[in-house]
């Protein structure tokens, strides 16, 4: 029984009606297979068709658009470099890759404005997990489930908890995704120098905070955790010990209608955040677009371990890795290595408020839009068919640190290789044991007006902890803000 | 013909050309020095009051030049290989393309040649007091000898600085200092007939400190070609330049004729429509961006250059500023014109525009900065790479790349050169635009 239905606002007859048949439909069924979203599926909870006759009906080859944004360095260059391979794989389906922009928002920005004149939309989008909801609002996607099915494409072969997070409602809507999890990197050299050992990094908030105090008191940093103050760790630490962001199972057995998250759990989440800033443990930086302040003070040695995407490991590799070896910052540490570097990069599993490692995947994700013709709809299917096979979604992992999403990934022995003899490798491990382990019935909140309650939860977060605010009253505030959204929304 | 005195104007008297560089007014005192301002002055004050005046000068200098270098800096160098080590920021491990002069392909070795050489001659012209549209100061045998043995000195020694560069070697700075002297050796003989003795040694140590400098850090460091190529920097400045091009024109020419009407017509609720005009000045790009952009949605102009340009094709600013500017003009040479028999065009064109050229030179620059300078609407309006400008490429080369940071300050850097180039171009017409009308001739 998840925790959400039992909260004290609950009460009252239709409420807690309405709450026996979702927790009854959530018991009942793994929410791979919830009860179905009827609003997005058409009358008859059916799948759209997807047109893959169009392809071999069509003369010449069928140019696909795609627009992709957030993308950025390694991860730029991996979607240039699989898009080529693909066109040059066949030449049944041209696809033609724009860059709408560095960021989500942007891209995001792009699609609203496009979406009110669909002949210029593309024909495939990429966009972040959190427009999911929306996107299934605006009725412009083509469910790739559709084409799975009519394709004869086994969608077992996606991890499970990644597919939990991008299916609502018995649907898989984007047809490939490109997960990352948050991870803790940490600078194994300030371990030793503060007597820790470097390869037991903290686990949990607590551990964080000793370690942390262990690390200022003894001198080898300034603000011991770097952090960038962003709503995704405060949704992946709820979500870890069963909160829920919004109500209606965090918006998964139906569209939510409230926000949940101003509890005493979060309260004492965030009022440890408050501690370790009175307390001058914590490095905070306020999240604006493209910061990279957050790594740059473990660069500078200011702070000793960071909290973020794991989609960094390749940067971090690069900008603190230096000349160390991954046998050097590898599992048995050497002290050695201490002779010739002052910062040895490590990465460990994502703490939580009680065991490590407990989150759900995010990350960018293909969706074909139903506004294009068959055609193009079938070839942006052929394109996502492509990414899904173990070999292409090798390159994903090995050149553009995303996270394996087709099991057969993980066997493959260059992938073994790349986790035990390069350093992005050894960072990014933990993060693909993390997903593995991850709880497909723990995938995070599904939100339609997401950028209301990324604001809400940050500025929440921002009076806290560079205002000196009061917690409970901050994020009774933010929840109250995110309700009045999600009703403008549902009204909208 | 009255159109060309009014042009004259402007232009230099013969005597200014023939004297060469234009000289500092405010700040350089006259040859003789017998003019009001030094009458009764000893000459022992005077030079401590000149020196006084090139030290303040040379303090702003650096406060306005040090920013600039710090960018170079940092393009430069690869930010994080310091960190590790525990080293500040310095470029020690900038990476060079080539290790020769004849390295790097036929075409960028005829292209950096031949700017070391005008470079040269331009700095050999300058000294003998010569101009670009008067370059026979020039032809004489010991300037030419200094541009040509100077271009082949770089040649040598640029090649033997990257090549002790790139392999860490501490004869490097020897190699600076045997450059720069070697350089300076060739230019001194191209200035030699200067007097007093001490101006032709200066110079020819402060330009081989120079063009040195420059040419090893232009043309040597592998950042810029890789700014280059990750940016994909070729068709973005291609679609820079043509849009700028076109905006700038048009935000002239509609500018030029709006002010006219504006200044010298006489119409029914002038100031009502000059009103409304200026209230769009009120309304910033943000503001309308979304309308504006489903309005070119819904002519299918994504992904155009009129999409680009059309939307700029007129400005309240400009049409403001160059009211001003007609304003300016005296009356009675309106009226004069007007017996003579010109009309609106003639008038327009032959007298008005001829003398508010400062400030419709002003204008142009400020009108291309901007177009050139455009991100939001490119990006709102442009979704194929094909289309995309200079500055959305460097928006896609910044983003969160944060271990090739110095690549993105690269790129930043020759996207904003055009535009340094464009004020040294017009800065003859932007100074004189400043100083219109300060000394009654």
């Amino acid at each position: 029984m998840r925790r959400t239905y039992v909260t004290p606002w609950r009460f009252g007859f239709t409420a807690a009606a309405l709450a026996a048949a979702l927790v009854a439909a959530a018991c009942s069924e793994p929410p791979t297979t919830g009860s179905g979203n009827a609003v997005a599926i058409g009358p008859g909870g059916q799948l759209p068709d997807c047109p893959l006759d169009a392809l071999d009906e069509a003369t010449g080859p069928v140019e696909v658009s795609l627009w992709y944004g957030g993308l950025v360095g390694s991860t730029k260059a991996t979607m240039e470099d699989i898009v080529a391979r693909f066109n040059a794989s066949q030449d049944q389906v041209r696809v033609t890759a724009n860059d709408q922009g560095a960021s989500y928002e942007e891209i995001y920005r792009k699609y609203q404005s496009a979406s009110a004149t669909p002949e210029q939309l593309p024909d495939l989008i990429y966009l972040e997990d959190t427009q999911l909801q929306a996107m299934i609002d605006g009725g412009q996607v083509l469910p790739a489930q559709a084409c799975m099915e009519a394709a004869g494409y086994d969608l077992t072969n996606i991890e499970s908890a990644a597919r939990s997070t991008y299916t609502v409602g018995d649907v898989l809507y984007p047809g490939y995704m490109n997960v990352s999890t948050p991870v803790l990197y940490y600078n194994k050299a300030h371990w030793v120098k503060a007597g820790l050992d470097p390869n037991k990094p903290p686990q949990t908030l607590d551990e964080i905070y000793t370690q942390a105090k262990a690390l200022k008191d003894a001198g080898v940093s300034e603000k011991p955790l770097s952090f960038r103050v962003s709503r995704w760790f405060f949704e992946t630490w709820l979500t870890g010990i069963g909160e829920n962001i919004v109500n209606n199972g965090d918006g998964r057995q139906a569209p939510a209608t409230k926000a949940t998250f101003a509890t005493p759990e979060a309260d004492d989440l965030v009022g440890w955040l408050k501690k370790m800033n009175d307390d001058g443990l914590l490095n905070a930086f306020a999240n604006t677009e493209g910061s990279i302040d957050q790594y740059l003070a473990l660069a500078t040695q200011q702070s000793s371990m960071l909290i973020e995407t794991s989609a960094a490991s390749s940067t971090i590799a690069d900008a603190l890795g230096g000349n160390v070896t991954a046998a050097e910052a590898g599992i048995d540490f050497d002290a050695s290595v201490l002779d010739k570097a002052q910062l040895v990069p490590g990465a460990a599993a994502m703490p939580g408020i009680e065991a490590p490692g407990k989150v759900f995947p995010t990350g960018g994700a293909f969706y074909i839009l139903n506004t294009s013709e068959p055609a193009q709809q079938a070839g942006s299917w052929k394109f996502l068919e492509y990414m899904l096979r173990p070999e292409i979604g090798k390159i994903w992992h090995l050149n553009g640190g995303y996270l394996p999403i087709v099991k057969a990934v993980e066997d493959d022995p260059e992938v073994q290789a790349f986790w035990k003899d390069q350093l992005a490798g050894v960072l990014l491990k933990p993060a693909v044991d993390q997903l593995a382990s991850a709880d497909p019935d723990r995938p995070g909140p599904l939100i339609g007006p997401y950028v209301d309650e990324a604001l809400a939860i940050e500025n929440a977060l921002d009076a806290v902890l560079f205002e000196n605010q009061n917690v409970p009253e901050s994020l009774a505030r933010a929840q109250d803000e995110v309700t009045q959204s999600l009703e403008r929304y549902a009204g909208g | 013909m009255p159109a060309d005195v009014a042009v004259d104007v402007a232009e230099p008297t013969p005597e200014e050309a023939a004297a060469g560089m234009p000289r500092d007014r405010v700040l350089g005192a006259p040859e003789r020095g017998l003019t009001a301002a030094t009458i009764g002055k000893s000459s022992g004050r005077r030079t401590l009051g000149l020196v006084g005046q090139y030290a303040a000068l040379v303090v702003l200098a650096s406060l306005v030049l040090i920013p600039i270098g710090f960018t170079l800096i940092q393009a430069l160098s690869p930010p994080f290989p310091y960190f590790d080590a525990g080293k500040p920021l310095h470029p020690v491990a900038v990476d060079w393309k080539d290790k020769g002069w004849l390295d790097g392909g036929g075409f960028s070795v005829v292209v950096r040649t031949l700017v070391v050489a005008f470079a040269l001659a331009w700095i050999q012209l300058g000294a003998a007091g010569g101009r670009l549209r008067h370059p026979a100061p020039l032809a004489s045998p010991r300037r030419l000898f200094a541009v040509v043995t100077g271009v082949v000195a770089i040649a040598v020694f640029a090649g033997q600085i990257w090549q002790s560069s790139a392999e860490r070697s501490t004869a490097t700075p020897w190699w600076w200092l045997a450059a720069i002297a070697v350089l300076a050796a060739t230019q001194f003989v191209g200035f030699a007939t200067l007097r007093p003795l001490w101006k032709p040694v200066v110079l020819a140590v402060l330009a081989s400190v120079a063009v040195t400098a420059c040419t090893v850090v232009a043309f040597g460091a592998a950042v810029w070609n890789q700014g280059w190529d990750r940016g994909n920097l070729g068709p973005a400045l291609g679609r820079s330049f043509t849009i700028t091009l076109f905006i700038t024109v048009a935000q002239v020419v509609t500018s030029i004729v709006a002010a006219y009407a504006f200044a010298f017509l006489r119409f029914p609720f002038k100031t009502l429509v000059f009103a409304f005009f200026m209230a769009t000045l009120l309304l910033p790009l943000e503001v309308t961006l979304l309308a504006n952009v489903q309005t070119i949605r819904e002519l299918g102009w994504i992904n155009s250059n009129a999409a680009l340009v059309f939307p700029f094709a007129a400005t309240a600013f400009g049409t403001f500023l160059i009211r001003q500017g007609f304003r300016g003009v005296p009356p009675e040479v309106h009226d004069a014109t007007r017996l003579d028999g010109y009309g609106h065009m003639g008038f327009l064109w032959r007298f008005a525009v001829p003398l508010t050229r400062p400030v419709i030179a002003s204008f142009t620059v400020i009108a291309a900065l901007g177009a050139w300078n455009q991100y939001l609407w490119p990006q709102a309006v442009i979704d194929d790479e094909r289309f995309q400008t200079a500055q959305i490429r460097l928006k896609t080369i910044v983003g969160t790349d944060i271990t090739n940071a110095n690549i993105a300050i690269a790129a930043a850097l020759i996207v904003a050169l055009p535009v340094l180039l464009l004020l040294i171009a017009f800065s003859r017409q932007i100074i004189r635009g400043l100083t219109a009308g300060a000394v009654k001739g």
